[in-house]
């Protein structure tokens, strides 16, 4: 049974080839097999899809034993030891997320007051970005619980981000994960290295010595495209 | 003597283009307050030891003036700790505590190439950490020592480094890490750097909020990452905003 990296990737944008062929190389290495979902499969907005995963790879038949939910903007290098081993089967892996706290404290400030009032407001440091999560079958009824929530409070949650603008997905996963499961687990910044341009690193030989997975987000989407192709290049060709 | 010290270099170098004292001077106000209300010593160094070149190298010299307390913070003196921050020392018994120094990682890769060459060990990103702000045991004064000894041997080429990548606080990061001291990391709150890159200096008006983000949230506001005289005025603004809560 192998370990499988999720990657959702409606609409297919042209960088998202990079993010693939680097996931696929690493997984061929580490006994994973990368399932990507391109076809939309209801009215929810697409951001949401990554809560789904097991429901999906159920309703695909496909065997699993743990699973990396990764966005489709980011690039492996080849090198990189096996993720799961870095994470207990009780623990959900993540990562901080460290580039803009303006937006990521606007966010759970909004969500706070009007969806999780009833929740913990979580340490504004620790909060933790959804591009990366490790997960094991053991999540399998968290993310039940998660889309329980998801479809109960959709309205309210789509409600938020209308007015606010702050995100989709990601700040209501930081106060449900943490509520609903056994405990997160931290793991190095260096496997989910976002806010490239704020941490003015992007020359991918500086990359490949200083961390693992390179996350392209906090940038213009031309950019995401340029810089992609030239760490995957620099990478693998 | 209290058994707990915080330690601050704040010289004023005759030869810098801009006097340090214009920010310290309302840092070291928050220190002052700080310490007082938790009964902690402070001893602020304003002469340059002769055997330093350059002013920084004075914080290696708290393991001679430590001699005899439990804990100690040396702390920059560009940072300003919040009127109501905890008391850090009760965070920790035996540790080494930093917090991770993570936003511009070209310097840090730069930095500790630059300095690998008096060191035979290889560092990741996991290891380092800002040198602006550490609190530690006692018993971690002898990696001052070592640091301090490394920079008095090759005190002519430091004295003039020219390569970039900062001055004591990669050295100190290998030595620690020579020394298999593996710091307790403690959350960003405790060592706010490169706030403007991170938005803190943001508030939330979305919410009415009109407090900055990083006085909300944050318990040692570190003044780093940008020119000598933005750093100034932000300083004396925050100082401005806040200082009512020192009286």
């Amino acid at each position: 049974m192998k370990d499988i990296v999720y990657i959702v990737n409606i609409n297919q944008p042209s960088y998202s080839q990079y993010c693939i062929n680097s996931w696929q190389h690493w997984s061929e290495q580490n006994n994973a097999e990368v399932v990507v979902l391109t076809e939309p499969f209801s009215e929810i907005e697409p951001h949401w899809y990554k809560v789904f995963v097991y429901k999906l790879l159920e309703n695909s038949n496909i065997d699993y034993n743990r699973v990396l939910v990764v966005d489709n903007d980011t690039v492996i290098h080849p090198n990189t030891p096996n993720i799961f081993d870095e994470v207990s089967e009780d623990k959900i892996g993540v990562v901080f997320d460290d580039v803009n706290y303006d937006w990521t404290i606007r966010s759970t400030d909004a969500y706070y007051k009007h969806v999780f009032t009833d929740y913990e407001r979580f340490d504004t440091f620790e909060y933790f970005n959804s591009g990366f999560i490790v997960l094991s079958k053991q999540h399998r009824e968290v993310y039940e619980k998660v889309v329980e929530f998801l479809l109960n409070n959709y309205q309210s949650l789509n409600w938020v981000q209308s007015n606010y603008g702050v995100g989709r997905d990601q700040t209501p996963l930081n106060f449900l994960l943490r509520t609903y499961s056994n405990g997160l687990h931290y793991m190095s910044k260096r496997y989910n290295l976002q806010g490239l341009l704020s941490k003015e690193i992007t020359n991918p030989e500086t990359l490949s010595e200083m961390a693992y997975v390179y996350h392209y987000n906090a940038m213009p989407r031309e950019h995401r495209e340029i810089l992609m192709k030239q760490t995957y290049n620099y990478l693998y060709e | 003597m209290n058994k707990n010290l915080v330690y601050i270099v704040s010289i004023s170098d005759p030869t810098a283009k801009v006097d340090h004292s214009l920010y310290s001077k309302y840092c070291i106000q928050s220190w002052e307050y700080w310490c007082n209300k938790h009964g902690i010593d402070l001893h602020i160094v304003t002469t340059s030891d002769p055997r330093c070149g350059k002013p920084i190298w004075n914080k290696e010299l708290v393991y001679e003036y430590a001699q005899g307390y439990e804990k100690v913070a040396v702390v920059d003196a560009d940072t300003m700790i919040k009127w109501n921050a905890p008391n850090f020392f009760d965070l920790f018994e035996e540790d080494f505590c930093m917090v991770h120094d993570d936003t511009n990682w070209s310097w840090v890769h730069k930095s500790i190439q630059n300095y690998k060459k008096f060191f035979n060990i290889d560092m990741t990103m996991d290891d380092y950490g800002n040198a602006g702000v550490l609190f530690f045991h006692r018993k971690y004064l002898d990696i001052c020592k070592k640091v301090f000894k490394l920079y008095l041997n090759n005190k002519k080429e430091l004295d003039n480094w020219d390569k970039g990548g900062g001055r004591e606080q990669t050295i100190f990061n290998y030595t620690l890490k020579e020394n298999k001291v593996t710091p307790k990391w403690l959350s960003p709150k405790w060592n706010l750097i490169s706030m403007h890159k991170r938005e803190l200096f943001k508030s939330n008006f979305q919410m009415q909020d009109r407090e900055p983000h990083f006085i909300k949230y944050g318990y040692i506001w570190h003044f780093t990452g940008f020119s000598i005289e933005d750093r100034i005025k932000v300083v004396e603004q925050t100082w401005n905003q806040v200082k009512h809560n020192y009286e």
